[in-house]
Formats: structure tokens, C-alpha cells, sequence
């Protein structure tokens, strides 16, 4: 199935979406606020077509949704959806300058530091990772005046990357190492409540959670899942739990080998002499005093894929873990690893991309900008894929239309 | 062996030395592979551009008005084409290493200086998203 793509003009430097809205970073220093689901829902397009177009682009968790699982299963059904995917791939989705300006929510001055390493919303936060620190902003949405907060710097040493999650701001930061930071004053989730605590001190340049662990990415050494376990708080109500730190596990670990890699919840990912190789993490079963003992095969287990990749498109730059797939930035080329193992190319080098697996209603996007531009693909062929067999993509629970979240008591088979 | 650092007037307030470190192969330090004269001559842009500031500053090779790889990372292996300046002297005596922002997190420009490579147009955006983030980077 091809992806589907909306391309919106103008020179962009980062982008986000969260809550119906996308966030434009614009190289001349603004911040362009949109209203996206606004700007999808009034899409000039034939009506035969609007249905797709909304599944594709405004809400991705439709087809998820157990109900309509149900009725994907009817093969009928299932290739009049396949139908009208593939038509409205056939469109040329251009945003009309006219449209973007009619569905502006706000356009402000970039409080930020400019230009940033990276960002994320969280809770209605803006993060803003740069070589001044992360500096965190509000952006409420249901504001009648959008206006950007002013930002707070929560960090002030330079940073990489940043992700969030459990209140915790996990923080890449060079050959400083890995930090995490709470984002709540008195966090159960969080190491060092709201101070900086140091995970690692190798060198970390990228990081993303596997659940609630951390992965810390590096080029110049190996890259390493900082493991927690989730434990009942002892102090705790019914049902209280809190993160504990386990310990450092480096990818030559959990891959038998060095390469760049890279994680998010239940896929590890590693790129070496051009093969990606796929783990899937189950950190519940460690738990598991059998398997306490098995290092290599603990919660680490050497499934499946390798995929290989042609050498012109150059060594790994990054990679990220998607319901839709896998992606991978090259030096010369962006590639996605679908969840139905076809792979999709996009030649040349982008200015920034990213994907929203937190996300509810766009986890099927990804953002790439370029020169004069930035595309918003959708990647639609996960609705047909069976979840607890695909080894390329997070797994997606159909039974509760969410991705699979704190398993406590899981078993160990998905 | 003994080694010798050269030192050059610049100009008024501007005083810059080789330092050998950088160009003798010595274990762990990045090396210069252009000449001691093209050295100066970038300290000199950076100093021109105002990319020096007030204790380091950033510096590109431009021979023919492109910027070019300069020197090798401290294992001499992986070209590097940033140079990082340090001060010492109440920034009157500097001294330069090719810098290597993928190892080291205080070799990459700061913002100031990354924005105004961008909007000079001397690096593309993609490049200055790369350095900024210490991902692998190649002309």
C-alpha cells in the first residue's frame, strides 16, 4: 500500500502536532500554530474520498478501533478501504497558501533558542532542546488566544535529544552521557525528583523509552537500555508503583554485535554492515526468576529480521520505532521498514523528521521537511497487519484500540 | 622530538599560535590536515565573521568559497571540517584543533553561530541539524 502524503509549503525547520494542531518551526524565526484536524476536515476533495483522507491524516486510531477491526475482517470491506487508500494516493495533496492562512491558530515569534537540537509536547508542554539546554513553554490548546508560554529553562548544559514520559524527561546529552529529569516536583516515576540524574556517563546522543526504561543511542560508542523495573511503592496506596533503576545494558548485549541502535517500548533495533536487526524487549519478564539468569535472553529476545540496505544510501544518521514501521534516516536517504516488511525509500537528505508514536490520533504520520517544504505522510497498511506477529512497527493492542502499556503480570507471550 | 609553536600577529588584540599538538600525530588529538597557513587563515574568517567569541569560537574552511574537510577526528580516522578556537590571555591568545562535534558535545557551534551558518548559507540546513545533534556529518 503506498503512503499517503500532504505537502505544506514553506521553510520549516522542526514540526508537531498534538491535540489537533501542528506546530511549525520556521527558519526565519516564527512559530506557525495551525489547526490541522480544521485545515484535513475542510479538505477540497471529492466525497467518495473524505472518509480516507480522514482515517489517513486526522484520526489514525478509526481503524484501530476494536469495532472496526471487526468489520476489517470482511474481505469485502476490507478492499473497498484498500480502494480508497489507493485513490486518494493518487492525489496531489498540496495545502493552498489561502487554506493554511484561514486555519492559522497563532503565529508568534520562536521563543526558543533557534536553531534547536529537538523537541516534543508533553502534557501540554513544549520542550525546546538546544546547545543552551531544554527550555519548556506552555501551549494549552483550548486557550481562545493561543499564545505560547514563556519559556522555563529546565536544563542548562547542551542537549541532543530529549523524550518524555512517566513525568520524565530523559535527556541525551553528548559525552556528558544520559540523564533523566522529573517534570513533577514529587513524582513516583521519576530518579532525583526534579534534579538531573545521571543514567550513564557514555557518550549518548539520542533516546527514546522502551517503556519504562530508557534507550540511550550513540555513534562514537555502544549504544545501552538503561532498565528500570516497575515496583509496588512501599509507601504507596493500593496500586502505587514507582520506577526503580536496574541497571546498564549495552547493545553488543543485546544484539551480540556493535552498530547504531536505537529503541522504543517493545522493538530494539540495531543497523551493523547494513542489515537492521530487530529485538523485541519484554521487560516484564524479567521478573521471571528463570529468567533473571539469561542475560542475553532475559528480556532481550534475538528475534527475527534483518533487512538489507543498499550502500549508497550511506551510513546510519538515526532511527526510530513507529506503530506503522521502523525508519531509519541514512546519510543520503530516508527508509521505512513497514509493518508488512515492504520497504518505502525517500531519496536525499532531509532537514529534519520525526514520527508520533505517543501520539493517539497521528501515530501513522511522519514529518519530513525539506528545503522549501515539509511532507506529511501517512503509512495506512498497519490496519491489515496481524499486531502479535510483525516484527517492524510497536505493537498495537486492537482489544484496546491503545499501544501495549505497563504490563505488569503479562504474559510472556504477546 | 621537540616541537615549536608558531605564533602569529594577527592583528591588533588577535594573537594566534599552531599549537603542534595537532598537526604531530599525537595520540587522542584531532589533526589539522591543511596547511599552518590555512589554519591561520580560518581563525582569521572566524575572526572577520564574528564567529569568535568571548573564550572560543568556530571556524570553516573555505578555500574555494565551499566549505572543505580540514582536518581528522583524534583516532586520524574520520574527516572533520569545523574548527573550535579557544582563548587564553583575556581572549588575546588563541589557539585552534579541528573540532569534533559527534564526540564531543562542547565541539559544536553554539546556536548563535550554527543560525548564522544557516542563514549565511554556508552550511545546508540538513548539515546544521546534523552538527547540532552530533550526528554523523559528511560534506
Amino acid at each position: 500500500m503506498q503512503p499517503l502524503k500532504v505537502v505544506v509549503p514553506g521553510k520549516f525547520w522542526d514540526s508537531q502536532i498534538y491535540s489537533g494542531r501542528l506546530y511549525l518551526f520556521e527558519r526565519n524565526g516564527g512559530v506557525n500554530v495551525l489547526d490541522w484536524d480544521k485545515l484535513i476536515a475542510e479538505w477540497k476533495i471529492e466525497e467518495r474520498l473524505r472518509l480516507a483522507i480522514v482515517f489517513a491524516f486526522r484520526r489514525s486510531d478509526y481503524l484501530y478501533g476494536r469495532d472496526w477491526q471487526d468489520l476489517l475482517s470482511d474481505s469485502e470491506i476490507r478492499e473497498l478501504i484498500h480502494h480508497k487508500f489507493k485513490a486518494l494516493s493518487e492525489k496531489n495533496l498540496v495545502a493552498d497558501p489561502q487554506d493554511l492562512e484561514r486555519v492559522q491558530v497563532a503565529h508568534e515569534d520562536n521563543p526558543f533558542p533557534f536553531p534547536h537540537t529537538d523537541s516534543t509536547i508533553y502534557k501540554s508542554n513544549l520542550y525546546v532542546a538546544s546547545q543552551k539546554g531544554v527550555s519548556r513553554a506552555s501551549c494549552e490548546t483550548d486557550a481562545e488566544l493561543f499564545v505560547l508560554g514563556e519559556p522555563v529553562l529546565e536544563w542548562d548544559a547542551p542537549v541532543s535529544a530529549i523524550a518524555t514520559s512517566y513525568d520524565t524527561l530523559a535527556v541525551a546529552a553528548g559525552d556528558e552521557g544520559l540523564f533523566e529529569l522529573g517534570l513533577e516536583p514529587h513524582s513516583r516515576f521519576s530518579l532525583g525528583s526534579h534534579k538531573p540524574f545521571q543514567l550513564s556517563k557514555s557518550n549518548c546522543v539520542d533516546c527514546n523509552w522502551a517503556y519504562y526504561s530508557i534507550y540511550g543511542s550513540s555513534h562514537i560508542g555502544p549504544s545501552y537500555l538503561a532498565q528500570f523495573t516497575r515496583e509496588k511503592a512501599q509507601d504507596g496506596g493500593e496500586g502505587e508503583e514507582l520506577r526503580k533503576f536496574d541497571r546498564l545494558i549495552s547493545d553488543d548485549h543485546i544484539f551480540h554485535g556493535s552498530g547504531y541502535s536505537w529503541g522504543n517500548q517493545e522493538k530494539l533495533c540495531q543497523l551493523r554492515d547494513g542489515q537492521l536487526t530487530i529485538i523485541r524487549y519484554r521487560p516484564w519478564a524479567r521478573r521471571e526468576a528463570t529468567q533473571l539468569k539469561r542475560l542475553g535472553t532475559l528480556n532481550v529476545r534475538p528475534t527475527t529480521a534483518t533487512i538489507q540496505f543498499e550502500a549508497w544510501k550511506g551510513e546510519a544518521i538515526a532511527g526510530r520505532v513507529a506503530v506503522f514501521g521502523t525508519v531509519i534516516e541514512l546519510e543520503n536517504a530516508i527508509v521505512v521498514v513497514l509493518s508488512d516488511e515492504t520497504v518505502v525509500t525517500l531519496p536525499g537528505e532531509p532537514i529534519n523528521w520525526r514520527t508520533f508514536p505517543r501520539s493517539k490520533f497521528y501515530e501513522n504520520h511522519m514529518h519530513v521537511i525539506y528545503r522549501d517544504r515539509l511532507e506529511v505522510f501517512s503509512f495506512n497498511q498497519d490496519y491489515f497487519v496481524s499486531q502479535s506477529q510483525k516484527l517492524s512497527g510497536l505493537y498495537h493492542s486492537r482489544r484496546t484500540g491503545k499501544r501495549l502499556e505497563l504490563p505488569t503480570g503479562m504474559p510472556d507471550e504477546l | 622530538m621537540g616541537t615549536h609553536v608558531h605564533t602569529h600577529h594577527v592583528t591588533d588584540g588577535f594573537t594566534y599560535q599552531n599549537h603542534p599538538d595537532h598537526r604531530n600525530n599525537s595520540a587522542g588529538k584531532s589533526q589539522w590536515t591543511i596547511s599552518e597557513g590555512d589554519e591561520l587563515s580560518v581563525f582569521d574568517l572566524a575572526r572577520t565573521n564574528s564567529w569568535l567569541l568571548a573564550k572560543c569560537g568556530w571556524g570553516l574552511f573555505m578555500p574555494n568559497g565551499t566549505v572543505s574537510y580540514l582536518g581528522l577526528d583524534q583516532r586520524h580516522e574520520r574527516p572533520l571540517f569545523v574548527a573550535k578556537f579557544v582563548a587564553a590571555n583575556q581572549s588575546i591568545l588563541w589557539h585552534g584543533y579541528p573540532a569534533d562535534h559527534e564526540r564531543h558535545i562542547q565541539d559544536r557551534p553554539s546556536t548563535e553561530i550554527l543560525r548564522n551558518w544557516m542563514d549565511s548559507e554556508l552550511l545546508p540546513e540538513a548539515k546544521i541539524r546534523k552538527i547540532g545533534r552530533g550526528q554523523p556529518c559528511s560534506l
